[in-house]
């Protein structure tokens, strides 16, 4: 479980880009975090995932705090930046081993090529990251996710730049990983799809939640598009 | 500590590689090496000299041996502290790797103790070029194994401590620039006097540390234990030079990573050189390309000094030989050979860093949108070799004419001459047309443009090594030449060197002219 209590940050030391954020992520959620552009979404994420410090508030995983066990709270978590970054250098084999080896999980060479076929990548494993689109990036930063079976997968815009295919896959894996018990937290713009997937959703309004809660009440008058729309046109 | 080997291995690979084809098996290191050993032979020429001046002068006791491997090994921290400031700067605070590592389950401490022991493992690399041939040289002059052993381990060590002054300097400019909306000035104008600091510095140590031998290592205190360890084969001063480096390298690591987040999560990202201005008309694009590629010069600073380091020292050496007494016993022999000496310092440290090396490569990720531009492949290269030249050249333009002033005021060697003002003029200026090209030349040949931070690709790549070989090697082999003839009419080598650079100048624009179109497209491909 993870628990957010009156989060704020401010870049500036004078206004906060995020403001007493609380939500509540329980065990076998896929909880969908939207927003305009600039409304705080990946600010909150990487305060959540121990990238940025904040000022006030708390933030635990499991029990532990981000703030002062920031290195076991990352070890139940795998974060997925909307644009991964990878050492261009690596070959996509590489970075599935140099994460493995972080995450201290053994490398399986059949569970890796098995992942990977899935994923449509296994025949370019052996070349340099730098030469793969930003979707095969995409793929390989999810597949590496997978294999060292996180508790929590916080994802940053995680449709952006997949295929049809691979956007349906993913939120099969998606579904397949919350019911086995696990916890999915992420932000997007793709709504039609948050709605098919979560089952709870907040939005955030200039630095604010505006509304959270079980998709079944958010949408119980509308599709989740209206709504988002609703909140931020009022 | 797994964590710690694999980050280290993962910044120091990412540090040197540069962009190979998608499915290329080629060894990363098959050219370094080669550059290595070529840099090596070097070394070994120069160290060589060195041991075969002192024996020649039959002064071959141990203490003149003992006093040529601290000498270098003084040298060789010296520039590490030098050269590494905006590197571990860049490294620590600048890295686009950041958000990915930090999301990573790992400590910061660890994380910074990785980043510093990659820079160290290069540096290392270098030292051993430096140093390795110094203590061969000194073991066959000398048998004496105990020091020629502490000596090799020393080479582990040498650079840690000035790479951690290094990382402390990076981390104070990073905080007291980190809210500044002109950072990018503030960080030209410290890194600016840093040097001229720390060469004002060298030089005052240089100038008595032949002359009087208790002065060597002074400059390098944390060589005084190594010193008393060398010079007394006292191995417990060894074992705590040991110790004292890695307990500053644990102190250090404590106090960046303090600081490492609270300074990274806030800064803001300075980007690439995209274009400003739309083309307007054909005779303006050339002032267009230039206005970009010096924003992009400007715009970085680490990119700005490391292109201008080599030229910056020209006017500072001219500088502090002018206030050099000249009253010397051999009547001002002495100064006025120096003083024709600085314009070849000059020609050498202004070409191996010509910004050329790196221009292609920093476009990074906007170089696709300069691609999209109506301009053509020519249009850039030559954009950005003029910017290359122009920047350093008006900078060797004053240190030319500081030496010029000193011939005159001091009446040096007989005052001036058409010979000579010719010599100081334009040499150096052939000598940077030639860097520029050949800066070039290597950029397309060698680009690197997915990269984690700047540095990477100004000091690390193989662009900018190949490039540094390439344009330091004829000034090298000209000067070797002199000092073996012992051909000692500076102004004759002067002559000689800008000779050598007109004829560099025209082979390489020929090549560039023959293989821009077809290298350029290379870059592209990859």
């Amino acid at each position: 479980m993870i628990r957010i209590d009156k989060l704020s940050k401010s870049y500036d030391g004078k206004k906060n880009a995020i403001e007493n954020i609380d939500l509540t992520i329980c065990d076998g959620d896929i909880y969908g975090f939207a927003g305009l552009n600039g409304a705080g979404k990946s600010t909150t994420i990487k305060c959540l995932v121990g990238i940025l410090p904040f000022e006030s508030g708390e933030i635990t995983v499991n029990g532990k705090s981000i703030k002062t066990d920031p290195v076991a709270c990352k070890s139940e978590m795998a974060y997925i930046a909307d644009n991964p970054e990878i050492y261009a250098y690596m070959k996509g084999i590489d970075y599935i081993k140099f994460i493995l080896a972080i995450y201290k999980t053994p490398f399986d060479n059949a569970k890796v090529l098995k992942a990977a076929e899935k994923f449509e990548i296994a025949d370019v494993l052996n070349n340099l990251v730098s030469s793969y689109s930003h979707g095969m990036r995409q793929k390989l930063v999810l597949l590496t996710a997978f294999l060292h079976e996180p508790n929590l997968l916080v994802l940053d815009e995680p449709f952006v730049g997949l295929d049809p295919k691979a956007t349906h896959m993913l939120r099969e894996m998606m579904k397949d990983y919350a019911a086995k018990g696990n916890t999915i937290f992420f932000s997007t713009h793709v709504l039609e799809v948050a709605e098919k997937l979560c089952n709870k959703v907040a939005i955030i309004k200039d630095g604010k939640i505006a509304v959270n809660g079980t998709m079944e009440e958010i949408t119980s008058k509308g599709s989740l598009e209206e709504f988002f729309l609703e909140v931020n046109n009022g | 500590m797994d964590n710690y080997l694999t980050l280290t291995k993962v910044f120091f690979l990412s540090g040197i590689s540069t962009n190979r084809k998608a499915n290329s098996q080629r060894p990363v290191f098959k050219q370094l090496g080669i550059m290595a050993a070529v840099f090596t032979a070097i070394s070994l020429f120069y160290n060589f000299t060195m041991f075969k001046a002192v024996d020649a002068a039959a002064e071959g006791a141990l203490g003149v041996y003992r006093d040529i491997l601290l000498f270098v090994l003084t040298i060789a921290s010296f520039f590490t502290v030098v050269m590494t400031f905006n590197q571990m700067q860049t490294a620590l605070f600048n890295s686009k790797d950041f958000e990915f590592v930090e999301s990573l389950p790992v400590k910061s401490s660890t994380v910074i103790a990785a980043k510093i022991t990659s820079v160290l493992v290069y540096c290392i690399g270098e030292d051993i070029i430096i140093f390795l041939p110094t203590v061969v040289l000194y073991l066959v002059f000398t048998g004496d194994v105990f020091v020629s052993a502490l000596g090799l381990i020393a080479m582990f060590f040498v650079s840690l401590v000035p790479l951690l002054v290094s990382s402390l300097l990076g981390t104070l400019v990073a905080l007291l620039t980190k809210k500044l909306k002109k950072k990018n000035v503030f960080q030209i104008i410290v890194y600016l006097m840093y040097f001229i600091l720390a060469f004002s510095v060298s030089f005052s140590i240089n100038g008595s540390s032949f002359v009087n031998r208790a002065e060597i290592a002074k400059a390098m205190p944390h060589l005084l234990l190594f010193k008393n360890a060398v010079y007394n084969h006292n191995v417990l001063s060894f074992l705590l030079f040991i110790g004292v480096n890695l307990a500053a390298f644990a102190a250090v690591v404590a106090v960046i990573s303090l600081l490492y987040k609270p300074i990274n999560s806030i800064r803001e990202r300075t980007g690439g050189g995209g274009y400003k201005e739309v083309r307007s008309g054909g005779s303006k694009l050339a002032m267009i390309l230039i206005k970009k590629d010096l924003k992009m010069l400007t715009g970085k600073p680490n990119y700005f000094i490391n292109s201008i380091f080599g030229s910056i020292l020209y006017p500072i050496y001219s500088i502090m030989f002018m206030f050099m007494n000249n009253a010397n016993s051999d009547g001002g022999k002495f100064l006025g050979v120096m003083v024709l000496t600085i314009p070849v310092m000059g020609i050498i440290m202004n070409s191996i860093t010509n910004s050329t090396l790196a221009s292609i490569s920093l476009e990074g990720k906007s170089f696709e949108n300069l691609l999209s531009y109506p301009v053509s492949s020519k249009e850039i290269i030559r954009s950005k070799i003029r910017v290359g030249f122009f920047v350093p050249s008006i900078i060797s333009i004053v240190g030319s004419s500081l030496i010029l002033v000193m011939l005159g005021v001091k009446n040096v060697l007989g005052g001036l001459t058409w010979p000579t003002l010719a010599a100081i003029y334009l040499a150096p200026q052939f000598a940077l047309m030639y860097a520029s090209v050949t800066g070039m030349l290597c950029n397309l040949r060698w680009p690197k443009i997915h990269f984690e931070n700047e540095i990477q690709v100004i000091k690390n790549s193989r662009s900018a090594l190949f490039g540094m070989l390439f344009i330091f090697l004829p000034g090298m082999v000209a000067g070797g030449i002199v000092f073996v003839l012992n051909f000692i009419s500076p102004l004759a080598s002067l002559i000689a060197l800008a000779a050598v650079y007109t004829a560099m100048v025209l082979t390489s624009t020929m090549i560039l002219k023959k293989h821009e179109e077809k290298l350029f497209a290379a870059v592209i491909a990859k």
